[in-house]
This record gives structure tokens, C-alpha cells and sequence, in this order.
């Protein structure tokens, strides 16, 4: 998603800089999708 | 850290929104749910069994594929189709893919530009519809899982009535499947029907969601 600038104020907080949360948002959004797909999926072809 | 809170504060509000719902409809669920199984002297689920039934699995994944149609149609529509006045509309000139230049792809691209694109060539035929392309699978993946869900609880049904159960391709074209999608369909398109009319005449001051409040009625596309 392209290149990320970062900025060193908000390093070593235990969060990472906006730029890096930015982009654990994003793929906290993909995992809660995935996980739910996955999971009702598998709910879905195996509950008898 | 307040500051990283706030920077991201949109997404964590509906992130947390989310759980809090779903968390909700999985109690509420098993309620509604055990009152049916004690009525038909079956036995009651436990929270977590039930948060791992096909009941639970399609309520959840029937709702997910009508958002994400939603939103899928809404980028795809929006391309080449506009709204007069309205906020969630483009500009009507600009109707279609719109110019390398309008877009910065390829030599128009600017010194933030993500790097696929620049390249102009496959690679930027792929980020250019890189919005799209995930949220139609993501539709089409719910609405599958929705499926499989909604056909298991389906023959359940059937059995405890001693029925004959059927397979996953005669649930496909069973009114049962086709009304528990048309009914979170109906409401997602008259919702963004709503919005992009709405915002023609109605403002929200403050909101990108709406026309800065003493914009004219027929300014297209002009985010407050």
C-alpha cells in the first residue's frame, strides 16, 4: 500500500507510529473478515 | 497515544461497534433460539455452541453479503453513473474512468503515490481496481457462507418435522434462501438511494458525508 513515512514521536509507545496503526487497522479489518468467513464456513460444511 | 487513538478513531469506533453488536446478537440469539428448541422439547444450546451453530453463522454472514454489496455496487455504480446534487455523486463530467492525470497514474503520478501506481502497465491495472475486486469476493464469499449456513439450518428443520432434507443446489433456488437475501438487500439499496438523494436538498454540517451546509442544491459532488 504504498511506501509509509514515519515518524519517530510516536515510536516506543506500545502503539507504533500513526503510519503503522494505519496500516494494523487495515489488516484488522482483513482478519475479522477472513476469520468470520473461515469459521462459517467451516460450520458450514462440517455441522451435521 | 491519544494522538494515535484519534488518527484511527473512525475505524475503532465502528471496529468496537461491531463487536459490541455481534456480542449482542449472539445472546440474543440463543435466547430466541432456546425458547424455540424448549417449545419444540428439544435441547438448549449452550452460548458457545450456539455462537458455533448454522442459526448464528447465517444471521451473521446474511447481513455481512448485503453490506458488501452494497458498498461494491455503490464504488462500481458510481463510476459511470451520477446523481445531479448530490454529495455521493462525481461531478457529471467526470462520469467514467476519468484521465491518467485526474487519476495520477503512470508520468502523472506525485511523489506520494503508491508504487503500482506508477508503473502503468498490469500492475496498476490491478491496484486501479484493487477497492472493487475485494469487496465483490468478499460479497460473493458471505453470500456462499451464507448459503451453506442457511441450507444446514434448513434441512434441521425439515428432519425435526421428519422431511426429506435436500441438497445445497435445490437450496440455492428455495424461496427460504432467496428471501433471507432479498430482504437484506431491499434495505441496503433503499438506504444508499436515500443518501444519495438526500444529500441533495439536506446537509449535515461537518459531515464528508454530506455538502458543506450552504452549498447550493445543485452542486454535485462538493464533500463538506
Amino acid at each position: 500500500l504504498g511506501r509509509v513515512r514515519t515518524d519517530s514521536r510516536f515510536s516506543g509507545l506500545g502503539f507504533g507510529n500513526p503510519s503503522e496503526t494505519m496500516r494494523t487497522m487495515f489488516w484488522i479489518y482483513w482478519a475479522v473478515i477472513v476469520t468470520g468467513l473461515v469459521v462459517y464456513a467451516i460450520v458450514g460444511v462440517t455441522v451435521a | 497515544v491519544r494522538r494515535v487513538l484519534f488518527e484511527n478513531s473512525l475505524s475503532l469506533l465502528f471496529l468496537l461497534l461491531f463487536v459490541g453488536s455481534v456480542v449482542g446478537q449472539s445472546f440474543a440469539g440463543q435466547h430466541a433460539y432456546n425458547a424455540e428448541q424448549v417449545d419444540h422439547g428439544s435441547d438448549p444450546l449452550s452460548w458457545r455452541d450456539y455462537v458455533f451453530s448454522t442459526d448464528f453463522g447465517g444471521a451473521v454472514l446474511e447481513n455481512w453479503q448485503s453490506e458488501f454489496l452494497q458498498f461494491s455496487l455503490f464504488i462500481l455504480a458510481t463510476i459511470f453513473l451520477v446523481q445531479r446534487g448530490s454529495n455521493e455523486s462525481k461531478r457529471l463530467e467526470d462520469a467514467g474512468l476519468e484521465s491518467k492525470e485526474q487519476q495520477k497514474i503512470g508520468s502523472a503520478a506525485s511523489a506520494g503515490s503508491p508504487q503500482w501506481a506508477r508503473f502503468d502497465d498490469w500492475r496498476t491495472r490491478i491496484y486501479e481496481n484493487s477497492l472493487l475486486i475485494p469487496m465483490t469476493v468478499i460479497f460473493f464469499a458471505c453470500w456462499a457462507v451464507q448459503s451453506l449456513n442457511n441450507w444446514r439450518t434448513f434441512n434441521e428443520e425439515l428432519q425435526a418435522h421428519h422431511e426429506a432434507t435436500i441438497s445445497w443446489g435445490s437450496y440455492l433456488v428455495n424461496p427460504d434462501f432467496w428471501e433471507r437475501t432479498l430482504e437484506n438487500w431491499q434495505s441496503e439499496f433503499l438506504a444508499v438511494g436515500t443518501l444519495a438523494v438526500f444529500t441533495i436538498y439536506l446537509r449535515q454540517r461537518g459531515s464528508p458525508e454530506s455538502k458543506p451546509v450552504g452549498a447550493p442544491h445543485d452542486e454535485t459532488a462538493s464533500s463538506g
